[in-house]
C-alpha cells in the first residue's frame, strides 16, 4: 500500500506504542461505574458488556469465545503497522467477540467495550449471511490511569444482498492508546456503511482495509475525527473496488482544536476489469485553533479503463469568517455561531448514519467536547442542537 | 429607530473604499443607494453591520444617537439592523429551519413551534418558495433566486427596524423581482421599518416607491434626489 512504502509518506506516521503492562495490573475498580453511567445516560440496552468480571453477552447473535488468558505484554512498538498490530492482537487477545447473523435475519446490536489499566486487544468477527440486515453500535471507553491500549481487530464479512451498518465510537480517556485494525469484505449486491467516530484516546492509529468485492456491492467508510488538547490521530483507510459496478466511498472529516494533530491517509484502488465502478475519496478538515494541525493525504490508483466515476480530494480551512459574519448578522453570538458551524460540519457525516441513537450519542459527546474542552465524558445524550439534514449524497 | 452614518471613511485591505459618506435613515423611510460596480455600496452595508474586514478609519455610525462602532455584529442585529446579503453563504449540514429558529430565538426569544411554523409557512407561500426547501441545508445547492427569496424570508421573520437590502434583484427573473419587491413593500407597510435598498438597476423600483435616491460613485455620494433620479440613471447611466 502506498502510504507504507512511499518514502514521501513515511514522515506522516505516528508510532504506536503498546504500553507495558505493570506486573499485576488489574481493574482499577472504575469500569463498573463507567458502564453504569453510559447505560444510564444513553438509555441503551447493550448486548455485550465487559467489566471487572470479563465479557458478558446478552444476545444469541453475539458469542464470546474465550481463547486463553491474555498474554502479558512487555512494552512494544508496533511501528510497522498492520501486520505487527494484527499479530499483537491475535496473540494476546484473551477473547474473540463473534457476531454471527444468519441468512435473512434482521438484527440490531449495541456493544460496550471498556478498558481500565489492563490492555484490551480484542478480535471482533462480524459474519453476516445472505439477505440479512445488521446494525451494530460499538462504544469504546476507558478508565485508564496508568496507560493502556484498546486494540480492536475487526474482521467483517457482508454476505450477498445483505445490508450492514457498523458504527464505532472511540471515547477513551487521554491516557489510552487506540490501535485498531479493520478488514471488511462486501459480497455481491451487498452494502456496508462503516462509520467511525474518533473522539477519545491520547494517540490513535487505525488502519482499515475495505473491499467492495462482489458485483454491484456498495461500500461507504465515514470517518469523523474530533481532536483537542494534544490528541493525535493517524487514520489510514484503504478502499478497493475489485468487481464490476461496485461503489466505494471514503469520507473523512476532522475538527481540530488546541494542539491536536491528525493525519488522514485515504487510498482507493480500482482494480482491473471493474467496469462501471465508482470510487471516491474525500477528506476535509476544520481547523479551529492556530496550533491545530491536519495533514490530509488522499491518493488513488485506477487500473480500469471504463470506471463510472473516480475522484479524490482534500480541503482544510479554519472557520469561515464570512459564514460567521452571516450567522452573527442574524443575532447569533460568536461562540454560538462557531458551535453551529462545527455542528454543521459534523452533521454532514452523521447524516449518512442510519442509526438515530448513534447520531444522538455522537453529537452529544462531540458538542460536550466543544463546549467544555474535555473528552471521554458521558454527557446527557440529547438530540438538541443536532443540525442534521438529509444527506445530499444519500439523495443521489 | 434612527441610523446615522457620519462622514464615514472605510478601508478594506489598506485601500480606502468609502471616502466620506453621510446618510441618515429613519424608521419608516425608504432609501435607495445606486451606483456602478465597485463604487463601495456593499462595503458600506457590511461596515454598518460591523464586518471585521471593513476598517473604519474615521467618522461614525450611530443608532438612536449612540455609536455602534464598538459593537459586535450580533449586537448590531439585536438593535434591529438587518443585512440582506448579495451573495448569501452556504452551510452544508446546517438545517435551514434550525438556523431560522436559532436566529429568531436570538433576536426575539423563543416562539412556540406552531407560531414559528405559521410565520415560515406564510412567508414561503407569499414568496412562492417550495415548502420542502426549509428541510434542506442553509442555501446549500439553492438557485440564485431561492437564495434571494430566503433572505427576504429572513427579513420578514426577524422583523428588523432598519433593513439593508444588498441587490435583492440581481439574478432574478422578472416575476421573481416583482415578488421580492411586493414582499418588501408589504413588510415595510406592516412594520414601518426603514429600508436601504442597494441596486444597480432601476428595474425593481418599477414596483416600489422609494422616497430618497442616493447615487454613490467611487466611495462618495455624488447626487441625491427622489425616484426621478433613478429614472434618469436608467436612461443616461452613471455620468456624473
Amino acid at each position: 500500500m502506498p502510504f507504507e512504502t512511499k518514502e514521501l509518506y513515511k514522515k506522516y506516521t505516528l508510532n504506536l506504542q503498546v504500553p507495558a503492562q505493570r506486573e499485576g495490573a488489574a481493574s482499577n475498580g472504575e469500569l463498573d461505574s463507567l458502564r453504569k453511567q453510559i447505560i444510564n445516560e444513553s438509555r441503551l440496552r447493550f448486548d455485550l458488556v465487559n467489566g471487572a468480571n470479563g465479557f458478558e453477552s446478552k444476545s444469541e447473535f453475539v458469542k464470546v469465545i474465550n481463547k486463553k488468558p491474555g498474554k502479558k505484554q512487555e512494552g512494544a512498538e508496533t511501528n510497522a503497522p498492520e501486520e505487527k498490530l494484527g499479530d499483537y492482537i491475535t496473540k494476546t487477545s484473551g477473547n474473540t467477540v463473534a457476531v454471527e447473523i444468519p441468512d435473512k435475519k434482521e438484527v440490531k446490536l449495541n456493544l460496550l467495550m471498556l478498558c481500565d489499566n489492563v490492555n484490551l486487544p480484542l478480535e471482533i468477527v462480524i459474519d453476516v449471511g445472505k439477505d440479512a440486515k445488521l446494525n451494530v453500535f460499538e462504544w469504546f471507553g476507558s478508565t485508564t490511569t496508568e496507560g493502556a491500549i484498546i486494540a480492536p481487530f475487526h474482521v467483517i464479512k457482508v454476505g450477498e444482498r445483505s445490508d450492514v451498518e457498523v458504527n464505532i465510537l472511540h471515547n477513551e480517556n487521554s491516557k489510552t492508546t487506540v490501535g485498531s485494525l479493520n478488514k471488511a469484505n462486501v459480497e455481491e449486491k451487498a452494502s456496508l456503511r462503516f462509520n467511525v467516530i474518533y473522539n477519545g484516546g491520547g494517540l490513535t492509529r487505525t488502519t482499515t482495509f475495505a473491499e467492495a468485492a462482489g458485483k454491484e456491492s456498495n461500500l461507504l467508510v465515514n470517518e469523523i475525527v474530533f481532536g483537542h488538547a494534544e490528541q493525535k490521530f493517524d487514520v489510514n483507510t484503504f478502499l478497493l473496488n475489485s468487481n464490476e459496478f461496485t461503489k466505494a466511498m471514503l469520507r473523512s472529516g476532522a475538527v481540530l482544536r488546541g494542539k491536536s494533530y491528525c493525519i488522514l491517509k485515504g487510498y482507493a484502488k480500482v482494480a482491473r476489469n471493474t467496469r462501471g465502478s465508482y470510487s471516491n475519496v474525500e477528506e476535509k478538515g476544520l481547523v479551529m485553533d492556530p496550533d491545530s494541525r491536519i495533514q490530509p493525504l488522499p491518493d488513488m490508483s485506477i487500473d480500469c479503463k471504463d470506471v463510472a466515476f473516480a475522484s479524490h480530494s482534500a480541503s482544510t480551512a479554519p472557520v469561515d469568517k464570512e459564514a460567521l459574519f452571516y450567522l452573527m448578522s442574524r443575532g447569533i453570538d460568536e461562540t454560538k455561531a462557531k458551535r453551529i458551524f462545527v455542528a454543521s460540519f459534523i452533521s454532514k457525516y452523521l447524516a449518512d448514519i442510519e442509526n438515530d441513537i448513534v447520531k444522538e450519542v455522537a453529537i452529544s459527546i462531540l458538542l460536550d467536547k466543544l463546549d467544555n474542552d474535555r473528552h471521554s465524558q458521558v454527557p446527557r445524550i440529547s438530540m438538541q442542537n443536532l443540525w442534521i439534514v438529509p444527506s445530499e449524497r444519500a439523495k443521489k | 429607530m434612527k441610523l446615522e452614518i457620519k462622514d464615514l471613511h472605510v478601508e478594506v485591505e489598506d485601500k480606502e473604499v468609502i471616502k466620506g459618506i453621510t446618510l441618515t435613515i429613519n424608521e419608516g423611510e425608504f432609501h435607495v443607494l445606486m451606483g456602478p460596480n465597485g463604487s463601495g455600496k456593499t462595503t458600506l452595508s457590511r461596515a454598518i453591520l460591523g464586518h471585521t474586514k471593513m476598517k473604519i478609519k474615521s467618522g461614525d455610525i450611530l443608532v438612536d444617537g449612540e455609536s455602534i462602532l464598538k459593537m459586535s455584529t450580533d449586537k448590531r442585529a439585536k438593535l434591529g439592523l438587518f443585512l440582506q446579503f448579495q451573495q448569501p453563504i452556504e452551510v452544508e449540514g446546517l438545517g435551514l429551519l434550525n438556523f431560522l429558529n436559532t436566529a429568531k430565538a436570538s433576536l426575539q426569544g423563543n416562539l412556540s413551534f406552531k407560531e414559528f411554523m405559521e410565520e415560515i409557512n406564510e412567508s414561503t407561500k407569499k414568496l412562492h418558495i417550495k415548502e420542502d426547501i426549509v428541510g434542506r441545508s442553509l442555501n446549500y445547492g439553492f438557485s440564485g433566486g431561492e437564495k434571494k427569496k430566503i433572505e427576504v424570508l429572513q427579513m420578514e421573520l426577524l422583523k428588523p427596524k432598519i433593513a439593508i437590502l444588498d441587490e435583492p434583484d440581481s439574478g432574478l427573473d422578472v416575476d421573481a423581482v416583482r415578488t421580492v419587491a411586493e414582499n418588501v413593500n408589504e413588510f415595510q407597510s406592516k412594520t414601518n421599518a426603514g429600508i436601504l435598498l442597494i441596486t444597480h438597476y432601476s428595474r425593481i423600483l418599477n414596483y416600489m416607491k422609494p422616497k430618497y435616491v442616493h447615487v454613490m460613485v467611487d466611495g462618495k455620494i455624488v447626487q441625491e434626489g427622489g425616484k426621478e433620479l433613478a429614472d434618469k440613471i436608467e436612461k443616461e447611466g452613471y455620468k456624473f
